[in-house]
């Protein structure tokens, strides 16, 4: 695998590396206590090519040949690394629309997309659903406590690798009971509360390695958003470290809490590794991958550890919303549950 | 250690679990939503005895009853007794839970350093209801914006004038900070005499130069208000400085001793909160089904949750032995430091677990596991951080100062 990244690699590193901090940043502590991303913000990400740059040009999108997976990791990185919640909303709807490109018809819906408005958010069918088949469509019954995204969407697509419910059901959001569920972690994301009462779901393929190659795909892309957020939280402690002075020196300069943020620095180092490692491993296989579930994995761990470790750097001050730890130990959270928890996970492959 | 089979542990405990399942896990949602006090559960834990300030209460008790206190036949068990009823407060609601017991903090050196004068007026102040009908609450002000874990760099000064202080600073984080009726303040005296120049005073609501602050809005234990305090040219009678009957004792170093003797309560609220998110979690992994089983016949959650069990049973010890050593007067300086600090890391453990565990439920409005999470890592940060508990237990161990 190549390490360095290539001319296009280093511009969209470059190029979400500045709307991240330009763009993103400043806004991420009100979109975070208004629960809302400003619509500004949403239609300068679709300039930057989200959303299009999955769909196949016939569809009216940009994408030509072949997606590139190393790509996505790394504009998530810098996504995530300005706020997860926004990082969740930009990144909708591409593994839906490299899957619809592939299978051919749904031209409607890849038009849809194409656009932030006509996203799709992805969940996972934990088990909880009732899924009743009829043709190839079939009737959904069950709900999703919190679905980040649906506010800001069109489109619902539900991954059920279960025995007997096996497929990719995909539902129009309008079709839904939805309610609000902006909690305390992606508070910007729009998160809903959906209720499915019989809904009528189209099936788009029953295919399961295509289904757990659709998940895989979503987790390299979050796992990078985790490693993202948890390089935010240490560079903040970090800072804070060499900033404040207790028992007169910096506590940057206390042993105990130089070791904390090394041990940090090396796990997202080695996060980013595995992150872009998985992502080149999508790019160079087509079927299911094993570094997929990997990188979530870790790169879950790794931001919780490093959010909850930046909170405890900053003391007192770590607790209380005036600076950026706080917000990110609340959005530690999402990254460990997205998907199903881990231990359903775990117990999955067990 | 017969704790565990005391019958007034065992009474109180299940009194104060009551309390806590009936009364303070209905009402913690929303406030812990809007960051609002709880003074109607307040008034209630007051009305049902769960005293406000316990540490003088016991004081005050004792004055009266030296000969009884005095029986050795008789078990001491009241810090045993502030442990349980803590843990079982917290697995209620952390934040509400501070809220009902909070103003303990402020009574502690009132009961250590303050003359019978002091304690009595600081009782009487207590005493009823606050100019909004609520119950009244005491705040202990020592940290400031600058000065957290090293107490002593204070900036805050007391000035003398007469027959009177004079007091100028500004304090950080303090619990009850906005709403208290007395404030129990520390600063330095005389810079030349470094830490032991430093003393606390009490300081009455509505004395001119006290300046309630800003409301913090935090990560967790959102019930318990935390606010800035400033002290403004604020003059306080010589009668309110605290220990000064006997100089060289009411300095700093009494302060820590007095953060010590709450060391064990504050660290059973970890156990209860780590409690709290371990059953939650335990219900849900009966009832839930995952591949034909319930979650809890899968070994990888089994052992997970086994895990759990023997953390917090491993906490609650070590708290417990502090609490015990308190009571029948061995220090307990390096206990209470290790207690706290083991039940801070399985709190935050234990709650972090749960919500792998949960999954996506733990993401949904109000979830309690996802409320225990965030109110876990306040036991890591104040009453000493991590950290500092972890340099006084080697400096108790060893000796050593290690930086
Ligand atoms: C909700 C809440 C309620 C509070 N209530 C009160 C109250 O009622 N009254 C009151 O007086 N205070 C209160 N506090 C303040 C609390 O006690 C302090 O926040 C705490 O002591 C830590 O101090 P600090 O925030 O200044 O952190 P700092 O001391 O600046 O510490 C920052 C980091 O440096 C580390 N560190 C510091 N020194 C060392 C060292 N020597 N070696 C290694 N690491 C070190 C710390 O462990 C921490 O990780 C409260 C705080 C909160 C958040």
């Amino acid at each position: 695998m190549q390490f360095e990244f290539t001319q296009d690699e280093a511009l969209i590193a470059e190029t979400f590396r500045r709307f991240a901090d330009r763009n993103l940043r400043p806004a991420t502590a009100d979109a975070d206590r208004e629960a809302k991303i400003p619509a500004a913000l949403l239609a300068q990400g679709a300039e930057l090519g989200l959303y299009a740059d999955a769909v196949p040009e016939r569809a009216g999108g940009y994408l030509e040949g072949a997606y590139s997976h190393r790509s996505r990791a790394i504009r998530g990185l810098s996504l995530g690394w300005a706020c997860p919640a926004m990082g969740e909303v930009f990144e909708r709807g591409v593994e839906l629309a490299l899957l619809l490109g592939e299978v051919g018809g749904f031209d409607d819906v890849l038009a849809d997309l194409a656009t932030s408005e006509g996203s799709a958010v992805l969940v996972r069918n934990d088990g909880r659903l009732g899924i009743l088949p009829d043709g190839d469509s079939a009737m959904v019954l069950g709900y999703f406590p919190a679905v980040f995204g649906a506010a800001f969407s069109k489109w619902l697509a539900i991954a059920s690798l279960e025995p007997g419910a096996e497929g990719l059901y995909l539902i129009s959001l309008a079709d839904c009971g939805r309610s609000s569920a902006v909690a305390e972690t992606w508070r910007a994301s729009g998160a809903e509360r959906i209720e499915l009462g019989g809904t009528q779901a189209r099936i788009i393929t029953r295919d399961t390695d295509r289904i757990t190659r659709m998940l895989d795909e979503a987790k390299v892309s979050l796992a990078a958003r985790a490693i993202g957020a948890a390089r935010a939280a240490i560079e903040f402690a970090e800072a804070y470290a060499a900033d404040r002075v207790q028992f007169h020196q910096p506590i940057g300069q206390f042993e105990s809490l130089r070791e904390l943020i090394d041990t940090n620095r090396v796990s997202i180092e080695a996060g980013e590794a595995l992150v872009l490692r998985a992502a080149a491993e999508l790019d160079s296989k087509s079927g299911p991958v094993t570094l997929a579930s990997m990188a979530q994995r870790f790169s879950a761990d790794v931001i919780r550890k490093s959010a909850v470790d930046a909170v405890q750097i900053y003391g007192g001050y770590g607790y209380v919303n005036e600076y950026p730890v706080e917000k990110l130990m609340r959005d530690a959270t999402a990254f460990a549950v997205r998907f199903g928890s881990e231990s359903f996970e775990r117990v999955r492959r067990g | 250690m017969d704790i565990f089979q005391n019958e007034m542990i065992k009474g109180l405990t299940q009194m104060a679990h009551y309390f806590a399942e009936f009364e303070i896990r209905p009402a913690a949602p929303i406030h812990d939503r809007e960051e609002t006090v709880p003074w109607e559960l307040m008034a209630k834990a007051q009305f049902q005895g769960i005293s406000q300030t316990r540490m003088l209460d016991e004081v005050v008790a004792r004055r009266g009853k030296e000969v009884r206190e005095s029986d050795s036949s008789k078990p001491k068990i009241a810090a045993q007794l502030q442990v349980a009823a803590a843990e079982e407060l917290a697995w209620g609601c952390a934040g509400c839970s501070l809220a009902l017991v909070g103003s303990s903090l402020a009574a502690s050196p009132v009961a250590s350093l303050g003359s019978v004068e002091q304690q009595d007026l600081f009782l009487k102040l207590m005493d009823g209801l606050d100019a909004n009908g609520r119950v009244k609450t005491a705040a202990m002000a020592l940290s400031e914006p600058g000065t957290g874990s090293d107490i002593s760099g204070l900036s805050t000064t007391a000035r003398k004038e007469g027959d009177s202080w004079v007091i100028n600073g500004s304090k950080q984080w303090i619990t009850n900070g906005q709403t208290a009726t007395v404030y129990v303040v520390w600063a330095q005296t005389d810079a030349a005499l470094g830490r032991s120049g430093v003393r606390g005073f009490l300081v009455e609501r509505g004395t001119p130069g006290l300046v309630p602050g800003k409301k913090e809005h935090k990560i967790g234990i959102r019930a318990s208000e935390t606010a800035a305090v400033h002290f403004e040219e604020c003059r306080v009678h010589n009668d309110m400085l605290l220990g000064a009957a006997r100089p060289s004792t009411g300095g700093l170093g009494d302060t820590k001793k007095m953060l010590d003797s709450t060391r064990p309560a504050v660290g059973a609220g970890a156990v209860g909160i780590a409690r709290a998110a371990y059953e939650y979690t335990l219900e849900f992994a009966q009832r839930e089904m995952l591949r034909g089983r319930k979650l809890v016949d899968h070994q990888h959650i089994a052992f997970a949750l086994a895990e759990m069990a023997m953390e917090i049973e491993a906490s609650r010890l070590l708290i417990h032995k502090a609490a015990w050593l308190s009571d029948n007067k061995i220090e307990n300086v390096l206990n209470a430091s290790i207690g706290k600090a083991h039940a801070a890391n399985t709190a935050t453990s234990v709650t972090r677990r749960c919500l792998e565990i949960l999954g996506d439920a733990a993401t949904e409005p109000g979830n309690l596991v996802e409320k225990c999470y965030r109110d876990a890592k306040i036991y890591d940060i104040f009453e000493g951080t991590g950290q500092i508990q972890r340099r006084i237990i080697a400096k108790h161990l060893f000796g050593v100062n290690a930086v």
